[in-house]
């Protein structure tokens, strides 16, 4: 075996060593949600056989159409009105020029790093006195609050990586601001935009403390949210029922991640690097 | 037209461009700057949500301070940045470091297994783990499985084990996300700089420690401080997995905040301490930002 | 800023418009059998009237309760929790009304002997509890007491401890034979109340435990005999009387170890009579927990009161449906569901367990010797009290560790 083979068969060991261990919780709930309901499994057995009956069970049991419903209405909700307001605003600070952009942008940094754990108390009575608490607005109106730092980051970055010929043309014939982007720079932004969609997509749906502490009404729920009450509550206790409702959680996002896993990928590991 | 804008304004008052600006301004200060003043302002006070907030000045933060059950909390968070951040990025490199000049076929399948935890809500993560921890649970029989009855334990019920594995579920959340970053990093690194080293007699441990750490220097900052935040805040993993417990052993300050602030009614305890985080937080920030300036 | 709120407010005020003749119930899920019951029969005897219930798991309850009745449309009826940890928080805050009214109208009072409703009773502005007005109400009694597995304690030669001495020596018998004395779910945290609650009653006078309870910060916790009855706890985690897992294994899962055969005693509620019940059938027995110089010992109260929110549209309809719950003829659907009706302690047993359920009650009852739950003391105690006997269980507070965060929760 020569050097070169020697390297590839360790680089493929520790590939498929790591893998593994990603791969391993997966399958392990998993088979759990898969095995014979009400039969315990010990967790180091490959189950007898494939059952769907606590999938269906969670299901019914757990609410989840709603939840699942609840957490597209707000995922649509921020990532559209995200989208609208960063595109808008990362064009301004990289195309337009403004005077007094540098602290301004300082601002947005604070965003980027803030934990929001420490300002939800604010936002749950802000949000309660407005009579706003216990609805989509509570869940959808912080979040575009807080996506928005990132993401127009994200996007400042991508209209920087446009070359200034493309919209010079337009220039000479005195296009406006405004045409310029929608007309010529929107449309080399649609691969970045999508990316984005995707990330915010992914947090949106995933983000649990808020709906924690904003949603009472059980018909309100994320399905994160959702989830977690039913692992909680102990008449549903059976882990292997508990195991198909996670399932059924993840499953929108893993969908998307099936098709699109490459927008996931190199959206945050080159987005953290443009930061 | 030598500068890169596409519009300047003609003359002082022209104040047009600022309207770009402002609707994710106004969602960023309403929902993200005025929610972080009031906090600020909240934590000067004693207030159970509902009656008067009282003025108490800098009471609540030297009651947090002295609080042993606060100021643990935090140690908790120092401890679970070892398992978020230092252990994957010491995995993440060291991997990184052997994968230099090999071309692995399969990468792209490989990235998306590693990636995987990063896309996963932390409560189906934790729901995962939580089973795996169980006292019946996969860990436990397969270590029973290879007569190691002895340790199985209920990881999660102890006091000694409980903080480190829920550490190591950070570890398995992150691993994957610093290794692609790196891998991705190492080659941007011009090979160029390899052969130099080659011709200097530089061994493969000088050659990571003088080519490929320097070069990696950005990837390090953006795991450093991604990873470190995460670690710090992390409420809803803890959430569901011990909720703080047993005893306070598993404890965060994010879970405190929850805790005090909707559960205690101690809305002005629970904010100072918010922004005894949110300054944990930037100052961490800042030095992982300085350390790394000063090197170049 | 302000102007866009207020029309999106105005756009969602149509959702918040609830309809009088529609009843929201937030309750803990240990009452659903109880509630599905209930509700059939409400909605049936009030034609137009739809009562929608809700569930929450014990943790989830006790962590949102506060946030879920503090919301601008909150249910109309829900469980709270007595005590100062949620009760008094509900009432000082104005989050739940006085019952007054409707326990005069509909006659509560004269269900139960005096003085026995004293937990429901507060000051109107929530800082003073055992007197003053009836701010909640439950028909259902629940005591802490002693389940065993009959079998086990026949084959070790053991009968039915008489005072905490043999109780003791049993855990030790069980031990050395190789079982696990006592199932407990301490991963939960609050299971380990009701040890706690046995244990300490086996010691300290009975009044004194619901003096505290009920005045934390003028009543000592420290004294002589409750420290010894938390020595006596340490020690007992320190022989492995427990088993070495407790605190990773969840209430319901001990349960079900328990009626698997795992575990010779079970130091419990009597809300789990109904699942031992079918679980074990006659292999199970309890009685109350013996206290040390005789008598004996029991935790326990009514089960957890319903509330009527202050904001509410319809509080007369939440107060009758409350009525329905404490009827005569709702008690056999509690009887049928496994709860224990406070109201008449002359019922039927359906099965052994019952009975002897029922004895150990009485006992309780006749001793005067319920001490409620440590939990309730004070607005902290739940965290502060499940967290210190944790630390007891795992062995990582002493006893005298373990009284000191007490008290100094107590006048917290």
């Amino acid at each position: 075996m020569n050097y070169q083979n020697r390297e590839k068969v360790i680089a493929h060991s520790i590939f498929i060593i790591g893998s593994i261990v990603v791969l391993y919780p997966f399958f392990s709930i998993l088979f759990l949600a898969l095995s014979e309901p009400g039969k315990r499994i010990s967790g180091f057995t490959v189950p007898s056989g494939i059952y769907f009956d606590n999938f269906v069970k969670a299901w019914t049991d757990g609410g989840f159409s709603n939840g699942i419903f609840n957490s597209f209405v707000v995922v649509f909700g921020v990532v559209s009105v995200t989208i609208f307001c960063s595109t808008l605003a990362a064009y301004a600070f990289e195309k337009l020029d403004i005077f007094g952009v540098t602290p301004l942008f300082a601002l947005l940094l604070v965003g980027l790093v803030l934990p929001y754990e420490s300002i939800v108390i604010s936002l749950y009575y802000t949000m309660k006195s407005y009579n706003l608490s216990n609805t989509y607005w509570s869940l959808i109106l912080p979040q575009i609050g807080l996506s928005i730092p990132f993401s127009i980051f994200w996007l400042r970055a991508s209209f920087k990586a446009i070359p200034k010929s493309l919209s010079e043309a337009a220039m000479i014939e005195g296009a406006g601001r405004f045409t310029i982007l929608i007309k010529i720079l929107i449309p080399q932004m649609i691969p970045a935009i999508l990316t984005l969609t995707v990330l915010l997509f992914m947090w949106t749906w995933n983000e649990f403390l808020l709906a924690l502490i904003m949603i009472q009404d059980a018909d309100m729920r994320t399905a994160p949210l959702a989830l977690s009450y039913f692992a909680g509550n102990k008449r549903y206790g059976d882990p292997a029922i508990t195991a198909a409702a996670a399932i059924w959680v993840a499953l929108p996002v893993l969908i998307m991640y099936v098709f699109l896993q490459r927008r996931f990928i190199s959206g945050m590991v080159t987005g953290a690097v443009k930061e | 037209m030598s500068t890169k804008y596409i519009y300047r304004p003609q003359n002082k008052i022209d104040y047009s461009s600022y309207l770009y600006l402002i609707p994710a301004f106004i969602f960023y200060l309403v929902f993200v700057f005025f929610p972080l003043a009031d906090t600020f302002y909240n934590s000067f006070t004693e207030w159970n949500g509902i009656s008067e907030k009282k003025w108490v000045g800098l009471e609540q933060y030297a009651k947090n301070i002295q609080n042993k059950k606060i100021t643990s909390s935090i140690k908790h968070s120092f401890i679970l940045i070892i398992f978020y951040s230092i252990l994957p990025i010491i995995i993440g490199l060291l991997i990184a470091g052997l994968m230099i000049r090999v071309k692995v076929h399969g990468m792209s399948t490989y990235r998306a297994i590693l990636f995987l935890p990063q896309i996963l809500s932390m409560i189906v993560v934790g729901i995962a783990w939580r089973w795996i921890y169980a006292p019946k649970g996969p860990l436990n029989s397969g270590l029973d499985f290879f007569g190691l009855e002895e340790v199985s334990r209920a990881w999660l019920g102890s006091f000694d084990y409980a903080l480190p594995f829920v550490g190591l579920i950070g570890t398995w959340v992150m691993f994957g996300f610093t290794m692609i970053l790196f891998i991705a990093g190492v080659q941007k690194i011009p090979t160029e700089l390899y052969d130099a080293a080659k011709v200097d007699g530089a061994g493969a441990i000088s050659e990571f420690f003088n080519v490929t750490l320097p070069n990696l220097k950005g990837e390090i900052v953006v795991a450093l401080v991604f990873t470190v935040t995460l670690a710090l805040r992390n409420f809803d993993l803890i959430y569901i997995t011990t909720g703080g417990g047993p005893g306070t052993s598993t404890m965060i300050p994010s879970m405190f905040i929850y805790k005090k602030a909707f559960q205690m009614n101690q809305v002005g305890s629970a904010s100072s301490l918010g922004i005894m985080l949110t300054l944990l937080i930037f100052t961490l920030v800042s030095i992982i930002l300085l350390i790394f300036k000063d090197k170049k | 800023m302000k102007k866009i709120f207020l029309i999106i407010t105005a756009m969602l005020a149509f959702s918040f418009a609830s309809k009088a003749d529609n009843l929201r119930i937030l309750a803990e899920a240990g009452d659903e059998a109880t509630l599905t019951a209930a509700i059939a029969q409400f909605e049936e005897a009030n034609p137009g009237v739809t009562v929608e219930a809700s569930y929450l798991g014990w943790d989830d309850f006790m962590s949102t309760i506060k946030l879920k009745m503090a919301d601008n449309n909150p249910p109309d009826l829900a469980h709270g929790n007595q005590g100062f940890t949620v009760d008094g928080t509900l009432i000082q805050n104005g989050l739940v009304i006085s019952l007054e009214k409707y326990a005069d109208a509909y006659g509560w009072k004269n269900l139960f002997a005096d003085g026995a409703l004293a937990e429901f009773m507060w000051s109107d502005d929530g800082t003073t509890w055992g007197s003053g007005n009836l701010y909640g109400i439950s028909p259902v009694a629940e005591d802490v007491i002693v389940y065993y597995n009959k079998d086990k304690l026949t084959s070790l030669g053991l009968s039915v401890p008489s005072n905490f001495a043999e109780f003791e020596n049993a855990l030790q018998v069980s031990k050395d034979a190789g079982e696990l004395p006592i199932a407990l779910g301490g991963a939960d945290g609050w299971p380990i109340i009701h040890v706690w609650g046995l244990v300490e009653g086996a010691f300290v006078d009975p009044n004194q435990t619901r003096s505290w309870i009920f005045n934390a910060k003028n009543t000592d916790f420290i004294t002589d005999d409750r420290m010894k009855a938390a020595e006596k706890l340490a020690d007992m985690a320190s022989a492995g009387y427990f088993g070495s897992d407790s605190l990773g294994i969840g209430y319901d899962d001990a349960n079900a170890m328990f009626m698997n055969g795992q575990g010779v005693f079970n130091l419990t509620g009597t809300w789990m009579t109904a699942d031992f019940n079918s679980g074990m059938g006659d292999n199970v027995g309890a009685f109350a927990m013996p206290r040390a110089s005789g008598g004996v010992a029991g935790g326990g109260s009514f089960a957890l009161p319903w509330h009527i929110s202050s904001k509410s549209a319809n509080p007369a309809l939440a107060a009758k449906f409350i009525n329905h719950l404490l009827s005569n003829e709702f008690i056999d659907d509690l009887m049928g569901v496994g709860r224990v009706p406070a109201q008449s302690p002359t019922i039927d047993p359906t099965s052994n367990l019952q009975a002897e359920v029922i004895a150990a009650s009485n006992a309780l009852v006749g001793a005067n010797a319920k001490t409620f739950y440590t939990d309730w003391a004070t607005p902290g105690m739940y965290d502060t009290v499940t967290q210190e006997l944790q630390k007891v269980i795992g062995g990582a507070a002493s006893a005298q560790e373990f009284m000191d965060a007490m008290a100094a929760e107590s006048v917290n």
